[in-house]
Parts: structure tokens; C-alpha cells; sequence
């Protein structure tokens, strides 16, 4: 089984960013103080913050994208309304600078009138194998200024797994695959009210707590089953990885929380043996 | 606004039906059909989207296709976007120049095998082999009927089941815990109750597959199987698996890709007239619809053309022919080669005639002239009615069995003080079928966790790697208490292993067997092991129970524990 969710350290400069990703999906955007928790991390000064403050409600998302060649990383922010544009630039750019050899800029828009800045950084991923075969596919999350996540880019392969042999070819594709198929599982997301992911880095555990709110009980029932689909893949694809993902998910009315811790095997392994 | 045009116009169309349903003649209405019409309502086809697009527009109204197949997450994401959908279906279909209604179909087996899943908002039910192992009409009664029950809220009104072949052998990848097990006459009574189940719930069952799938350990998705079993041999048990879904009244039967030489050693029984007009008509005197395996799985798609096989299998008796995938120019291939045959006189007017007057005769039986609408802003709160829910775990509880408890582990003391359990994942690695994969949801962890909190949980697949067999086997070391799990260990030797490891630590273990009851087999050693037959939530909580204390086991093995034993009986 080829492994498709991965946690991927990124080579620390001045600090350690972590980025969870699908290999190469980068930070799944969430909410407002995902945002600012990132922000947070990123060490900006007070200024930046409040700018940052002030311009998240307006429309502002973020994702990463890791090259191919596993070469670069590339870090979008796209930013709504236009006039804002700079001044994200100047935020992203010094402080970016000081923590990353920066590769390239550049500033484009997108086919929905959003202005993109694409800042591409050369990385280097460290101690994770990788797995070959994987096609790059950004799972890109976004909620809007009514508190509706949007799902962008269906992220097929976050489900590659599910999907091979290919679709369509019925002499090898029974039934009872198709009716699993996964490809859209991540799509399901779309009727959570918000979602909130957080990590964080404690000596060489990983923390990551999870808050989504649905609106109403039968939504938090389907969420959790695509939940716990999720959680089961990302465990089987990290072991794969030497990697050990601990944790459960709950639901209370309404509201599924998470915590999970991400260490590596051999030290789970070691705390098994105490 | 827009929403109030679209029920205004959802009512006038239901009205305009129902006025058209009080006059339908199937006679008159056959007559006024173009022979193209004709054929396409002999057709039964997958397709693509989630929503109306001009494709299917031009599949209803240009190619008059009469029956689709529904893939949950391909065609719908929640049961009432399936509602939706098949509302915009028939709409279309009802707004056509025909004007017929269509059978909406899905694969809803059961247990685990549920498109509209549980965690949806559907009903738990147990699956076959749990069914198999209460032995009890009622209980297949009751989990068929939920199962029709949230189909039909959903729109659906053809549900691809029961699956009701005889199990002969443990081996079999494709299917184990869909069958209800290898006594026939158990398997007669319960087709019957699950045929009643669904039918009486307003959704057509098609019993599955005729003569039988499990006679062989290929996959006819891949391969052409051959069974060399004599006319007697076939006619073992006087087919009563088969005679028990016609007593049901079923109004539709599967038929299977597979040559069974005893009856005709050229033709596969999907495309033999001797199997499906001599052994199914007059034999078993079954009136029904008769419903081909879907045309493109390699035991016939390898071996014969689009045009020649369904013009075969039309011949031989099947009055729908089913082809899974959504492809319109294959689809078209079918109809143009029916269309040639009964031009040239290869295949009679007369029989398309019959086969055209079945289908439409069903779908008036079931009101679909009528209304064969469904309320998408009621699916959840007409779902999983409490009556239903509350039943499967009766049939849950009747399908456990507990077959050896030599250190009287059951019912469990809740004072060990470090309890590890071995749970199958929210979703799991079809072992010995590749890379396949299928939603369980709950897992026993989550179910025990509900009674007792010094536990710990590692979820481990059915097929388990190096790295996880290390971490449990370094945890049970340091656990007082073990509960594990078997599912499909025939297929995986990782699993075996695990098991073999945990038990030689010699720690008082409890194996929970959530598929074959054969998996038992290779663990004599086990002290304690239960059978719940199913992964299903509603199993695994009726088994949970049991270790508890709190249920009683209400089952029997519905297929031998030793296997070798039973292919020598």
C-alpha cells in the first residue's frame, strides 16, 4: 500500500514550522486561529500580527505545495480583496526572509479573481522516506466569512490507495471497491461547520488536536466516521514510516475533538516497553 | 422562491403520474413502445455525476434506458443527496416522451457490505454469515427490512440482494461472510425472510447469483470459473436456497458468470437457455424477473464481445441486462446488437415482448407509476426506525456463538487493571482480494471503551505490517487482559502471526472472531474464542456484550470450523 498522508518536518531555520501534509499537501487552512496560530509561530512582530489580524476576516488562505522533484517548497497565500495584496507581500516577504532562503516570488491571479502569491523555498525533508508514485494534489481548506469550509481541489490522491486499480476498468475493479472508493472522501468535509487543527511541537512528540463542529447530530456522525477513516489511514501510512500516531477522536453532541501525539516508532516503542 | 416552483412542479408532475398510474395497461402500454424503446428498458447501467447532466438526459430520453445503478460516493455523498439525486432521475425519466419510471438500484447487502452506510445515519444490520448463525427467519426478516426500509427513504428501489449462494468452501475470496453459511436449509428460510424483508418495504430483491457464486474460489470479476458438478449434484438440497427466495416472492434473480458443466458445458449460466429456461423457469417455476451479472466483469468480457454476449444472454432467457459501468457508447453497442437480432429473427419479438412486460408489470407493483419519489428532507428521521434498529440487535445477539471458553473467561472481570485490545480500523485491507478496502466505523476498541476505561486500543489491520505486530506484541506484555480479533485470517498469514504471538504469551486472551467462523481454526491453541460472524457495528457490540456478561449467545455455527472437514463431508 503506497502511503499518502504523511507529517513532514521541514529542515528548521530559526524555527521549527511544522507542516502536515499529504506528502506534499501543506497546512490545511482552517480557521481564524489556525491563522493566527501560525502567525504566532512565525515569530512576527506585533505590527504584522495586527495586520494579519485585521486582514484574516476579510479572505485570506494559505496552503503549501512541495515539488516533484522534492526540491522546493512552495507556499501560496491567496488574498481577497486586491488592495491588500502588498501589504501580505511585505509580511510574508521580511519576515519570510529571515527564517528561509527565500528561491522566488511572484504574484499572480487566480481564475476566481484572487490575488496569489506564491513564494518557492528550497527544502530539504528530513529523516521520511517518501514514497515514489504519489501525484502532487494540494488539499486546500478555506472557510468563508459565514463560517462555511470550502473545500478546494477535490485531493484525489490523498486516496490514492483506495483508487488502484484504476477506475473504470470493470474487469478489475469489483464492485465492492467502487462502492468504497474513497477519491471523495475528503470532499465529505464540506457540510462541517468549521475545523480546527492544531500542532504543536513538544521535544520530539508532536501534538495534534483536532476541534470540528458540525450543525447538527447526523452531520457529527458522518464527520466522524470520515474522521476516523482518516486518522486509521494517516496511522497505517506513518507506521509505514517509522512513525507512531497515538490518540483517539470523540463525539460529544455536536462537536468532535481529537488528540493525537506523533512520535517516532522506536521511541513509542520504548514507552510501550517501560 | 426557486424552491417553491420546484415542489410546485414536483407536485404537478406526482399528480399528472397518479392520474396516468389509475389507467396504466402494461398491454396498451406495450403496444404504443417502439421496439427501441423496448430494448432500453431491458437495460440496467451505472453512471457518471451527481446530478442530471444533458449525458443522462440523452441516456433516459434518446437510448429510453430504464433502470440505473448507484455507486455511493461516485453518485451521492450522503443518503439525502441519494434521495435528491433519484428524485432528478425520475423526474426526467417521468418527463420523457415514454414517460416509465426507473428502477434505481444499489448493492445493499448488509453488514459491512452497506453503500448507505451506518455512520450515514443507516441501520446496523449483522451481515449473511451473523444472519446464518441465528438461523432465525425473523431475524433475516428484520435486517432486510431496515435495509429496504432506508433504501427506499433514500429512492432506492432495487436493492442487488440477498445473496443467498451456499458456501462450500473458506477459501472463497470474493465471498465468506456474505453468504448465510453452508446448510441449505438455513439458507431456505432465510432468502425467504430477507426477500419478505425487502420486498415488503417497497424495494424489488434480486436473489443472487443463480445457480451459485460460491461454488468456486475465482473471481468472476477476473477470471471465467468452470464447476464440474453432475445435474444431480446441482440439484443437491433440491435448490431450496433458490426455492426459498421464490417463496419470498422474489421478483427478481441474478444470474452468475459461470459454466457449470452439468448443465452446458459451452455456456456460462448468464448466457445458457438450458440454465435459465429449463433449470430456473421450469424446474424451479420461477416467474420473475431474471437479471444478468453486470456484462463487463472479465468472465465475460474476456471471453466474448459487448454485441455477442448481451444478444447471448437475451437469448438465453435474462430479461435485464446489466452493465455496471457508465459507458453511453457501450451501452449503445448492446442496444444496437439486440435491435440487429431481432431484426434478423435471432431473437423473437415476441420474447423481448414478455421480457418488456415483467419489467414494466414490477414496476407498477411497486407504485413506481405512482410515485416513485422520496422525501430528501426526511431521509435522516425516516432512517434506522427504532423498531428496525432494535430488531438487528436482536438478530445481532442471535448470531453470536461462543465456541470454547476453557478458562471461563466470559463474562469478563472488570478488575484487570491493563486490558489491551486488538481492534480491526474504522477501515480495513480486503485480505486476500489486494488493494481493497472496506468501511467498518466503529471499532471494538470505541464499543469497549463505552463499558470500561482502563483499556488501550491499537487498531490493527486485518492485514497487519512487521511494525505493528512489534508494537502489540510489546504492549501485551505489559497488559493483564487481551481481547483480540479475527477477520478474513484465512487470507492473511501477518494476522496469524500476530495472533499465534499474543496467545504464546499465555495471558488470559479472549478472540473475537468477526468473520468466518473457519478462522477459528487456526488457533487451537485459543482458550476463548467467540464468533460474532460480522464486523458491523451492531455484531461487535451484541459480541461485546457477551464478553461482558450482559447478552445471552443465541447462535450456531452456520459453516464447519474446520474446514477440511467439511470438503470432506
Amino acid at each position: 500500500m503506497e502511503s499518502f498522508i504523511h507529517i513532514v518536518l521541514i529542515e528548521k531555520q530559526n524555527n521549527s514550522l511544522p507542516i502536515i501534509s499529504q506528502y506534499n499537501v501543506g497546512l490545511i487552512k482552517v480557521d481564524y486561529s489556525l491563522i493566527l496560530k501560525t502567525v504566532e509561530m512565525m515569530e512576527l512582530t506585533s505590527f504584522q500580527q495586527i495586520l494579519i489580524h485585521f486582514l484574516v476576516p476579510h479572505e485570506i488562505y494559505f496552503w503549501t505545495d512541495v515539488n516533484p522533484t522534492k526540491k522546493t517548497k512552495s507556499f501560496f497565500l491567496s488574498v481577497s480583496p486586491k488592495r491588500f495584496t502588498p501589504i501580505i507581500k511585505w509580511v510574508l516577504m521580511n519576515q519570510l526572509e529571515k527564517q528561509f532562503p527565500v528561491y522566488s516570488f511572484e504574484t499572480y491571479r487566480d481564475e476566481n479573481h484572487h490575488w496569489i502569491i506564491k513564494t518557492t523555498l528550497p527544502i530539504q525533508i528530513s529523516t521520511l522516506t517518501k514514497p515514489e508514485n504519489v501525484n502532487s494534489n494540494p488539499l486546500h481548506m478555506r472557510s468563508n466569512n459565514n463560517g462555511n469550509l470550502i473545500l478546494k481541489n477535490h485531493s484525489g490522491n490523498l486516496y490514492l490507495a483506495f483508487l488502484s486499480p484504476q477506475s473504470g476498468d470493470e474487469q478489475s475493479l469489483p464492485e465492492k471497491q467502487k462502492i468504497f472508493d474513497a477519491s471523495h472522501l475528503a470532499n465529505l468535509l464540506y457540510r462541517v461547520t468549521d475545523l480546527n487543527m492544531q500542532l504543536d511541537i513538544i521535544d520530539s512528540k508532536i501534538k495534534i488536536s483536532l476541534l470540528v463542529n458540525c450543525p447538527n447530530a447526523i452531520t457529527t456522525k458522518q464527520t466522524e466516521f470520515i474522521l476516523m477513516t482518516v486518522r486509521d489511514i494517516a496511522y497505517r501510512s506513518l507506521m509505514d514510516l517509522d512513525q507512531f500516531l497515538d490518540g483517539n477522536l470523540k463525539r460529544i453532541e455536536n462537536q468532535i475533538t481529537g488528540d493525537f501525539s506523533l512520535r517516532p516508532f522506536s521511541e513509542a516503542l520504548g514507552v510501550a516497553h517501560e | 422562491m426557486n424552491r417553491m416552483i420546484k415542489y410546485i412542479f414536483l407536485i404537478f408532475i406526482q399528480s399528472s403520474i397518479f392520474l396516468r398510474a389509475e389507467q396504466i395497461d402494461i398491454h396498451e402500454k406495450l403496444n404504443q413502445m417502439t421496439l427501441d424503446q423496448k430494448i432500453g428498458q431491458m437495460m440496467f447501467m451505472g453512471f457518471e455525476g451527481r446530478n442530471v447532466t444533458d449525458s443522462i438526459k440523452i441516456l433516459i430520453e434518446d437510448l429510453h434506458i430504464g433502470s440505473f445503478f448507484l455507486f455511493a460516493l461516485g453518485n451521492f455523498n450522503f443518503p439525502d443527496e441519494c434521495s435528491a439525486l433519484v428524485n432528478d432521475i425520475q423526474n426526467t425519466a417521468l418527463s420523457s416522451k415514454l414517460g416509465i419510471p426507473l428502477f434505481i438500484a444499489m448493492d445493499q447487502e448488509g453488514g459491512i457490505a452497506a453503500p448507505i452506510h451506518y455512520m450515514m445515519g443507516a441501520t446496523s444490520t449483522p451481515g449473511n454469515m451473523a444472519l446464518g448463525a441465528s438461523g432465525r427467519e425473523l431475524d433475516a426478516y428484520n435486517a432486510y427490512s431496515a435495509l429496504g426500509n432506508d433504501m427506499r427513504v433514500c429512492g432506492v428501489n432495487v436493492n442487488f440482494a440477498p445473496a443467498i449462494d451456499i458456501l462450500t468452501k473458506a477459501e472463497n475470496t470474493d465471498y465468506t461472510i456474505r453468504s448465510f453459511g453452508s446448510h441449505i436449509n438455513i439458507t431456505h428460510r432465510l432468502a425467504r425472510g430477507a426477500v419478505r424483508g425487502l420486498q415488503n418495504n417497497g424495494v424489488v430483491a434480486a436473489a443472487k447469483h443463480f445457480p451459485g457464486l460460491a461454488y468456486y474460489e475465482q473471481d468472476t470479476h477476473r477470471f471465467l470459473p468452470t464447476v464440474d458438478l453432475t445435474d444431480a449434484e446441482l440439484m443437491a438440497g433440491n435448490m431450496a436456497h433458490f426455492r426459498g427466495a421464490i417463496e419470498g416472492g422474489t421478483d427478481m434473480i441474478m444470474t452468475v458468470h459461470g459454466i457449470f458443466t452439468g448443465w452446458d458445458s459451452e455456456l456460462p449460466a448468464t448466457l445458457s437457455p438450458f440454465i435459465l429456461k429449463t433449470v430456473l423457469r421450469k424446474r424451479l417455476k420461477y416467474k420473475g424477473l431474471i437479471i444478468s451479472d453486470s456484462m463487463g466483469m472479465g468472465a465475460i468480457g474476456k471471453h466474448y464481445s459487448r454485441e455477442e454476449s448481451t444478444v447471448l444472454a437475451v437469448a438465453a432467457g435474462c430479461d435485464i441486462i446489466l452493465q455496471v459501468s457508465p459507458k453511453s457508447d457501450e451501452i449503445r453497442e448492446r442496444i444496437r446488437a439486440v435491435k440487429k437480432a431481432v431484426l434478423s429473427g435471432r431473437i423473437s419479438i415476441d420474447q423481448i415482448d414478455a421480457s418488456v412486460k415483467r419489467i414494466l408489470s414490477v414496476k407498477l407493483k411497486y407504485g413506481l407509476f405512482d410515485n416513485p419519489f422520496s422525501e430528501p428532507e426526511k431521509v435522516y428521521e425516516n432512517m434506522a426506525p427504532d423498531h428496525l434498529v432494535n430488531a438487528n440487535k436482536i438478530a445481532a445477539l442471535n448470531g453470536i456463538v461462543v465456541l470454547r471458553d476453557n478458562q471461563n473467561l466470559i463474562p469478563m472481570k472488570q478488575s484487570y487493571k491493563s486490558i489491551l485490545i486488538i481492534s480491526p480500523p474504522s477501515i480495513i485491507t480486503r485480505a486476500g482480494k489486494g488493494e481493497e478496502f472496506l468501511p467498518i466505523g466503529t471499532t471494538l476498541g470505541d464499543v469497549l471503551k463505552k463499558n470500561i476505561s482502563q483499556i488501550d486500543e491499537l487498531r490493527i489491520d486485518t492485514v497487519p505490517t512487521d511494525n505493528e505486530i512489534q508494537m502489540a506484541v510489546h504492549k501485551a506484555k505489559d497488559a493483564d487482559f487481551i481481547i483480540t480479533y479475527l477477520l478474513l485470517t484465512e487470507f492473511s498469514p501477518k494476522q496469524k502471526e500476530l495472533n499465534k504471538k499474543l496467545l504464546a504469551l499465555n495471558k488470559p486472551t479472549i478472540i473475537i472472531g468477526l468473520g468466518m467462523p473457519s478462522d477459528a481454526r487456526f488457533f487451537p491453541e485459543a482458550s476463548t474464542i467467540i464468533l460474532a460472524h460480522s464486523p458491523s457495528s451492531v455484531s461487535i457490540e451484541a459480541g461485546v456484550n457477551v464478553i461482558l456478561g450482559e447478552e445471552i449467545a443465541g447462535g450456531s455455527i452456520p459453516f464447519p470450523v474446520d474446514n477440511h472437514q467439511f470438503n470432506k463431508e
